[in-house]
């Protein structure tokens, strides 16, 4: 009883961090986004220094900073207002399972940047579409094969043959 | 001026140059579909083919090249949310939930026939108005371009649904603020690049544009990867009742009108049309039928698809006229010409009254083969959404990487998209509207340039905001759009009260 009253307490209270019996995090979405917003409106505020203004464009009405303080101060002032009302609606919670596959997903596309010009366009290709496909739950080996081999050789021969558009061969390959 | 319509017939209706007419517009959609390659990048494919013909019937090839790129990058928004180019990012807002919605096969049969009219409109004005708007086109200067673009980024207004405002124009903010990335143009300073030379040219639109749209699409995909059934597409699945067709055309008429208008000022072109079209067709629609811009509204999608052909055709005029190519892709084509030997200009009709007028009847030529070769096309491209999502995901995310690493030829472009997919990711998740911010990006970088010009002019004096009339008005206008929904709330709170 005593704990069912806590919860509801905290639910009302938002952003209040409520733990369900599946461990689902619930926050005011609106309040997510204005910390996110003031969070990045801080770094490009800080960056802001990092400006070397000419000798003499201290004096002109709109020199390279002044725009960038302007919309700083603003997206601070929209974050905190959004910040103070709120939403009222509730962050959607994501299982664990899918957020895995996310980060998966996004660490073959850093992999398929680091070695698409050491292993050249057909192999980074190749092996990107297959193990995205493998990470979508596709475990034919037909499809597994025919679908990389197929997409990057159509890509090779629309770009490369037809409209005679670089794509990288290789360095390990070629030397 | 029934001459020069008569001699760009003759120029045109030959078998070869219609001939060429169909390939390019057959070769435009192809390269457009492909993401990270727009309109620019298939004229410049197309230059070396050029030369092989004399430069009437080189030029209407680059015609039929150009709407068939546009054609093709709208076909890319709406079947898997990606705008290869900035003119047709207002096109995804609905075709890409139409698309979704299983109704992919109408929302191509509503682009081309958008794009026909809006592209036929635009062609018949520039044959109408072609000398006197170009004098009008003269007179526009820093400080209207700078109000141009206010008005331009007011159509924020038509994103933001109820209760959204602050976040739409949160998004806006941040748009501008990704805009000053890379090297000043006015004062050749470094902002936001922390030392890489990476970031010295600024944040790509493609690149962005990818990772917003795209890219954060087949993530949200990824979460959920079991298939939902696939609409099947039938041969009456594209075409359009009596009652749509009734409803569009206004819209459609409206927005080829705008979009000439704002095709035909330099700099501002099938973007700002765009945006501009749909914002006013929102803030025109019903109340029930404003509800679902955004959500897949048929005239959500007619409207700027429309405007962007039309500007198509507008920004034509001042390259033919002045000499002025109004936006990078009639730069390239400015390149050709001069290429050609020819000067576009003043004197170009007099000059070269067959290359000047058959370019403009080719443009006619070339909506009426681009719809002819598309509408059957459609129920074959709307296909494309029958792909499994297991291999739709991947592949949406491999044609995206793909395509931003043919731009720059730097991996670190794909590291950024990347980091931008995450970012837009949890966004959306947190309901974040990315349009605005798209719309800010586009428009913040010409926005400063714009007013820092006007400032320099004025002798850093904010004088000219109400000192030149055209300004003027179209702050008054920005102004207005801006209190429209807030003043209509208040009479509606009257009228209940």
């Amino acid at each position: 009883m005593k704990a069912n009253l806590l919860r509801r307490s905290v639910r009302r209270n938002s952003p209040g961090w409520r733990i369900s019996g599946q461990e689902q995090i619930e926050v005011d979405r609106n309040r997510v986004l204005a910390i996110l917003l003031i969070g990045f409106a801080a770094a490009y505020g800080f960056a802001i220094d990092d400006i070397v203004l000419d000798l003499w464009a201290e004096e002109e009405a709109l020199n390279s900073r002044t725009l960038p303080m302007i919309l700083c101060g603003g997206l601070i002032v929209l974050a905190l207002t959004l910040l103070v009302k709120g939403s009222g609606e509730r962050v959607q919670p994501i299982a664990w399972r899918s957020l895995a596959r996310l980060g998966a997903m996004l660490a073959f596309m850093v992999l398929f940047a680091l070695v698409l010009e050491l292993a050249g366009f057909w192999i980074a290709g190749a092996a990107f579409l297959a193990s995205g496909l493998l990470l979508m739950g596709e475990r034919r080996a037909s499809r597994l094969v025919g679908v990389p081999t197929i997409t990057i050789g159509i890509a090779w021969l629309l770009l490369r043959v037809v409209l005679d558009v670089y794509l990288p061969a290789g360095e390990l390959w070629m030397g | 001026m029934l001459d020069g319509i008569l001699t760009g017939l003759t120029a045109v209706l030959t078998p070869g140059n219609l001939l060429l007419v169909v390939g390019g517009c057959f070769a435009g959609t192809i390269i457009g579909m492909l993401p990270g390659l727009g309109p620019i990048t298939a004229i410049a494919l197309m230059i070396p083919l050029s030369y092989a013909f004399e430069p009437t019937s080189g030029m209407i090839m680059m015609a039929g090249v150009y709407y068939g790129a546009v054609f093709g990058g709208s076909t890319s928004s709406i079947l898997i949310n990606a705008p290869g180019v900035a003119g047709t990012v207002a096109t995804a807002f609905d075709g890409y939930p139409l698309a979704r919605q299983g109704q992919a096969a109408k929302a191509l049969a509503i682009a081309a026939y958008a794009s026909f009219t809006g592209g036929t409109v635009g062609a018949l004005l520039l044959l109408l108005a072609a000398s006197s708007l170009a004098a009008l086109a003269f007179t526009f200067q820093s400080a209207e371009y700078f109000a141009l673009m206010l008005l331009g980024l007011t159509s924020v207004a038509a994103f933001a649904g109820r209760g959204q405002v602050l976040t739409a124009i949160a998004s806006t903010v941040v748009g501008v603020m990704l805009s000053t990335v890379g090297t000043d143009r006015a004062s050749g300073v470094e902002r936001f690049t922390f030392g890489r030379l990476d970031l010295v040219d600024g944040i790509g639109f493609v690149l962005l544009a990818m990772a917003t749209f795209a890219l954060a699409e087949a993530l949200v995909l990824l979460l959920s990867p079991r298939d939902e059934a696939p609409a099947r597409v039938t041969r009456a699945a594209w075409r359009l009742s009596k009652a749509e067709l009734i409803e569009l055309a206004p819209v459609v008429g409206r927005s080829s009108v705008l979009g000439f208008l704002v095709g035909v000022l330099p700099g501002a072109g099938a973007t700002i049309a765009s945006f501009l079209s749909y914002g006013l067709e929102r803030n025109l629609a019903p109340a029930q039928e404003r509800q679902r811009f955004g959500h897949g509204s048929l005239r959500g999608l007619a409207a700027p698809e429309a405007a962007n052909n039309a500007a198509c055709s507008g920004s034509f005029l001042p390259l033919l006229t002045l000499g002025i190519p109004g936006s990078g892709t009639t730069a390239v084509l400015l390149g050709v010409l001069l290429a050609y030997g020819i000067q576009p200009g003043p004197r170009l009709l007099e000059t070269e009254p067959e290359v000047f007028w058959g370019l403009i009847v080719s443009m006619y030529v070339g909506n009426i083969v681009l719809l002819v070769l598309n509408l059957p096309l459609i129920p074959y491209l709307a296909k494309l959404l029958d792909l499994p999502r297991t291999a739709l995901v991947p592949l949406v995310l491999f044609l995206g990487m793909t395509g931003v690493y043919l731009i720059s030829f730097n991996v670190f472009d794909i590291y950024l998209m990347t980091f931008f997919a995450l970012a837009a990711f949890t966004l959306r998740w947190l309901q974040f509207p990315m349009a605005p911010m798209l719309l800010g990006f586009i428009l913040g970088g010409m926005l400063e340039e714009n007013l820092r010009r006007a400032l320099l002019v004025a002798g850093d004096s904010y004088t000219f905001l109400w000192d030149r009339p055209v300004t003027l008005a179209l702050l008054i206008i920005t102004a207005a759009i801006l209190a429209f929904p807030s003043v209509r709330e208040l009479i509606g709170r009257l009228r209940h009260s």
